[in-house]
């Protein structure tokens, strides 16, 4: 009952945000530019990347999901391992939503042809050029990267002060550093073994690029930031406020 | 089916907040919970609504525990003074949600308290005043079909027409459908005689609980001159007093009726003396 009915209210509010989403994207990728262009009269042509902002989009609209919805669950009785369950739900079933649009989008750009913007789907048309399930399967578990990313952000935030916001990001921001410096440090036959590692999980092949590595990374990634998620809302603690 | 608080513990930051905290709150009755501020009134509420987490000790329902069991939690409601609600959320979108969390809602009640404080459901939470979201609050909370309600300062923000109402309401909806009401407010006279149980903690302790009716008849106001108040009450259990000039006033608890000398006053002790005396610092006296 609590369950279904908070993922009905996420996925309401989820479906209500894509369409403001897509209103921006077609005023600031097509109307706004292509206006410009018919008044200025001149034959300039861009290119807007479709991956990232449907990776960002999720991000934030998980990231903030996950911060106001508890509150308003937990005032509905709800448990903590429902409020995790409906937000993995409605952000996976939102992921799909936004990879189908986003693929439609894509493809009827390509059929009505626009002279000064073309559309891009970054990792896809590097890892797929030619369009297949797979390619669908891939979007969806990138945009769904990013959701669960936003899941753990939306905690973070939540659960630390400002004060220990800042150590922690400063801490996050130090780390490429400190991984840089390790991986100077080490033996030219480790630093070849690591980046053959690396390579290999991307799906870095001498026969060019392979998709199902990068999946399997992709879906590991998704599963410690869901892993982690599960240990921060478990026994999450609602904040006093006014 | 009681609902049993036992042995609760909370500390923040090492500092104590609840200590050894044990309640056993009955079916279908009305209880008081007063305590000063900082007591641990909002916290204990809290920790029974699952909101936040003991350190130690348990809430159970008809023997359950109450921690994840979204079955049990169902039979809780709290209205805090915490607003939990989205802000652009309107007020029918609010209780039709709720109605659909709780899977029930009285719809009846709710119509009709909407109408008498005047409460425009198309509003958004964010364009209502303190006293509004109060009532807003108040009606989904005796609207729900929860077993126990918890309300937490309900009266904060309402005007003197509206506590009124609502003290009203309550008594009427708790005749229709009885149900535990738990009740935290610093306006005890204005509960008092809507309260059975009285509960009093404070430093984070539950210090007294007793009916309203107990302490009603127990306790004592002696007043009179200074010597013979006190030789009146020694071996009594004073609890506080007060002085002005030569005439004191001795707060008793366990008064036990007997013959008055000449020069003496007996009269009832109310709750909110009774709260006060009960509850004083060192430095308040």
């Amino acid at each position: 009952m609590k369950l279904k009915t908070a993922m009905i209210y996420r996925l309401r509010y989820q479906l209500k945000s894509l369409g403001i989403f897509y209103l921006y994207l077609i005023l600031f990728a097509i109307v706004i530019p292509g206006f410009v262009i018919y008044i200025a009269g001149g034959k300039v042509s861009g290119e807007s990347d479709l991956t990232i902002p449907g990776f960002v989009f999720a991000l934030i609209l998980a990231q903030i999901g996950v911060r106001t919805d508890f509150k308003f669950f937990i005032q509905n009785g709800m448990n903590r391992f429902n409020i995790f369950l409906s937000n993995i739900f409605s952000n996976f079933v939102v992921s799909n939503v936004i990879a189908i649009t986003m693929l439609v989008f894509y493809n009827l750009m390509k059929v009505f042809h626009l002279n000064f913007q073309e559309f891009r789907l970054l990792l896809l048309e590097q890892y797929l050029p030619k369009p297949s399930v797979l390619s669908y399967i891939l979007l969806v578990v990138i945009i769904f990267l990013g959701a669960t990313l936003g899941v753990l952000l939306g905690l973070f935030l939540d659960r630390f002060s400002s004060a220990n916001r800042l150590v922690i990001g400063a801490g996050v921001i130090m780390l490429p550093i400190l991984l840089f410096t390790l991986i100077g440090s080490l033996s030219d036959h480790a630093r070849n073994k690591l980046f053959t590692t690396l390579c290999h999980i991307l799906g870095l092949t001498e026969h060019g690029l392979k998709v199902i590595p990068l999946l399997i990374t992709l879906l590991v990634l998704i599963g410690i930031n869901t892993g982690i998620s599960y240990l921060m809302n478990y026994r999450r603690v609602l904040k006093r406020m006014s | 089916m009681s609902l049993t608080v036992a042995n609760i513990q909370k500390s923040y930051h090492k500092q104590s907040v609840l200590t050894d905290v044990s309640i056993d709150f009955k079916e279908e009755t009305i209880y008081g919970l007063l305590g000063r501020n900082g007591a641990g009134k909002s916290t204990l509420l809290n920790i029974i609504s699952v909101r936040i987490f003991a350190d130690s000790g348990s809430v159970t329902l008809a023997g359950e525990q109450l921690i994840g069991n979204e079955g049990l939690q169902n039979r809780l409601f709290l209205m805090s003074e915490d607003n939990l609600y989205p802000k652009s959320m309107k007020v029918n979108k609010i209780f039709k949600l709720t109605a659909a969390f709780y899977g029930g809602f009285d719809w009846e009640l709710a119509n009709h308290l909407t109408q008498a404080f005047n409460l425009n459901p198309k509003l958004a939470f964010k364009k209502l005043s303190t006293g509004y979201r109060s009532i807003l609050k108040l009606i989904v909370a005796l609207s729900v079909p929860a077993d126990y309600v918890f309300l937490d300062e309900p009266i904060l923000g309402l005007d003197a027409s509206h506590r009124d109402l609502f003290y009203r309401t309550l008594i009427q909806t708790y005749s229709d459908r009885p149900r535990t009401f738990v009740i935290s407010t610093h306006l005890i006279e204005e509960v008092a005689n809507i309260i059975e149980d009285f509960i009093i903690i404070d430093n984070g302790q539950v210090i007294e609980q007793k009916s309203g009716e107990a302490i009603k008849q127990s306790g004592a106001t002696i007043s009179g001159t200074q010597d013979l108040v006190a030789s009146f009450t020694a071996g009594m259990d004073v609890i506080g007093q007060d002085g002005l000039g030569g005439l004191v006033s001795y707060y008793v608890r366990d008064y036990q009726a007997q013959a008055v000398p000449e020069g003496i006053s007996v009269s009832p002790l109310n709750l909110q003396a009774y709260f006060v005396q009960i509850t004083q610092r060192e430095g308040e006296k």
